[in-house]
C-alpha cells in the first residue's frame, strides 16, 4: 500500500495500491468530502493507469490542485520509485460469530500456558500477541498454535524473535496486526498495542487507528484516567463496541460511553494461568478475568 | 469548535492566529496532553486552557481573547 501526504487539499493523506498497471484501494482519508471521495474510489477501482491518469491530471479545486490531481501526482511518484510501498497493517476478520470466547496474551513461548488456555470451555481462544518470548520454547508454542489453528495477532516479540524452523517463522510473519470478530451483537477489535503505530505503514487515518491511538497515545493504556472524559467523547467515532488490547501486563475492564475497553495481561502470572472470558448472554456483554491454578 | 472560531468578527480574527488540532492524529493527541486538557472540545489561548468541554458563546470567547490581546 502507498500512503501519500497530500499538499493543498482537504484530505491529509491518500492511500492506494498498484498491482502492475492496475489501481486499487484508493482512499482519501482524514478530511474532505467523503461522499465524492468514495465515489472516486469506486470509479477508479481496478482500472488501468493508462485509462485513469489522463482523467486525474490537472483538475483544479483549490491551491492550484485537487484530490484527483494529488492522486495523479502520487501515482507518478510511486511509478518513479519516489514513493515507497509500505507494509500493510493487516486485519483478520473471523468468518464466524461467537457467544463465548477466551482471550489470552503474552504467552511468551510458554507451551503449558497455551495448552491450559486451549482446554477452557469456550468456542475458541484468541491470542492478542507475543505468542513467542525471549526465554520461551518458541518453536514449541508456534507448532501448537499451528496444530490448533489458533487465531492470534502479532506482538512485538513475534516480529523480532525468530523461531528455528522456517515454517514457524512464516506462520508468525503472516499473522495479522488487528483481529476483528463478532460476539453476539458486539463488534470486537483486538490488538497488541505500543508498536503498531511505529510501523512505516501505519496511518492515523487507517481503519482502527483511532481505536488504537485512543488506547495507547491518549489514555496511556487506560492508566491516565484524567483523559477519560475526552476518550469517552472520541468513542462516538469508534467503529467497534469492544476494544481488546495487550501490552502493559495489566488486567482491566473499563466501560466509557458505549465502548468496553479490556486490557488483557499475560497468560502466566505468578503460579497461575489467567485469561479474559468474554460472553454474550441476555443481550449483554459479559466480561470476567478467570484464573486457573497451575 | 472550529466553526465558533471561524464565526468570530474580522477585527478579532485580525489579532489572533488559530491552530486546530485533530484528535484522531498522533500530533493532535500530543498537543492535547501537552496542554493538560481533559475534555473535548477545548480552546487554549497562549498555551493556557480557557474553555474545556464546551463551545463558548461568542461573546465569552471574544471577551477572553480581548482580555489577552486587545489594546
Amino acid at each position: 500500500m502507498y500512503i501519500y501526504k497530500t499538499k493543498g487539499i482537504c484530505p491529509p493523506e491518500i492511500h492506494f495500491q498498484l498491482a502492475g498497471n492496475i489501481l486499487t484501494g484508493v482512499r482519501f482519508v482524514g478530511g474532505g468530502c467523503r461522499g465524492n471521495a468514495q465515489l472516486i474510489s469506486r470509479l477508479l477501482e481496478g482500472r488501468e493507469l493508462s485509462e485513469v491518469l489522463p482523467l486525474l491530471k490537472g483538475i483544479q479545486c483549490r491551491n492550484d490542485t485537487s484530490c484527483p490531481d494529488q492522486l495523479y501526482q502520487a501515482i507518478q511518484l510511486a511509478r518513479e520509485g519516489k514513493l515507497r510501498e509500505e507494509e500493510p497493517i493487516t486485519v483478520y476478520e473471523t468468518p464466524a460469530s461467537y457467544q463465548r470466547v477466551a482471550v489470552i496474551a503474552d504467552v511468551n513461548g510458554n507451551v503449558e500456558a497455551l495448552q491450559v488456555a486451549l482446554r477452557q470451555p469456550v468456542e475458541t481462544v484468541f491470542c492478542l500477541g507475543n505468542l513467542t518470548g525471549p526465554a520461551g520454547d518458541n518453536d514449541g508454542v508456534v507448532e501448537l498454535a499451528r496444530r490448533k489453528k489458533l487465531v492470534f495477532v502479532q506482538g512485538p516479540f513475534d516480529r523480532t524473535l525468530s523461531c528455528t524452523k522456517p515454517e514457524n517463522r512464516e506462520f508468525l510473519r503472516r499473522a495479522p496486526l488487528y483481529l476483528r470478530f463478532q460476539l453476539g451483537r458486539c463488534r470486537v477489535l483486538g490488538f497488541y498495542s505500543g508498536f503498531i503505530q511505529e510501523l512505516s505503514g501505519f496511518s492515523d487515518f487507517a481503519p482502527y487507528s483511532l481505536e488504537l491511538l485512543m488506547v495507547s497515545n491518549l489514555s496511556d493504556y487506560l492508566r491516565n484516567e484524567s483523559v477519560f472524559s475526552a476518550l469517552e467523547t472520541m468513542t462516538e467515532q469508534f467503529s467497534v463496541d469492544v476494544v481488546l488490547f495487550a501490552s502493559t501486563n495489566e488486567w482491566k475492564h473499563v466501560r466509557l460511553g458505549k465502548v468496553d475497553f479490556i486490557n488483557v495481561g499475560p497468560v502466566k502470572e505468578g503460579g497461575q494461568f489467567k485469561y479474559a472470558l468474554l460472553g454474550w448472554a441476555r443481550e449483554e456483554l459479559q466480561v470476567s478475568f478467570e484464573t486457573v491454578k497451575a | 469548535m472550529a466553526e465558533a472560531v471561524k464565526a468570530l468578527p474580522q477585527e478579532i480574527k485580525d489579532i489572533i492566529e488559530v491552530h486546530e488540532w485533530d484528535m484522531r492524529t498522533r500530533e493532535g493527541i500530543k498537543r492535547f496532553l501537552e496542554l493538560k486538557a481533559k475534555s473535548l472540545p477545548s480552546i487554549a489561548l497562549d498555551n493556557e486552557l480557557v474553555f474545556e468541554a464546551v463551545i463558548p458563546p461568542q461573546e465569552d470567547l471574544i471577551a477572553a481573547i480581548k482580555a489577552r490581546y486587545a489594546g
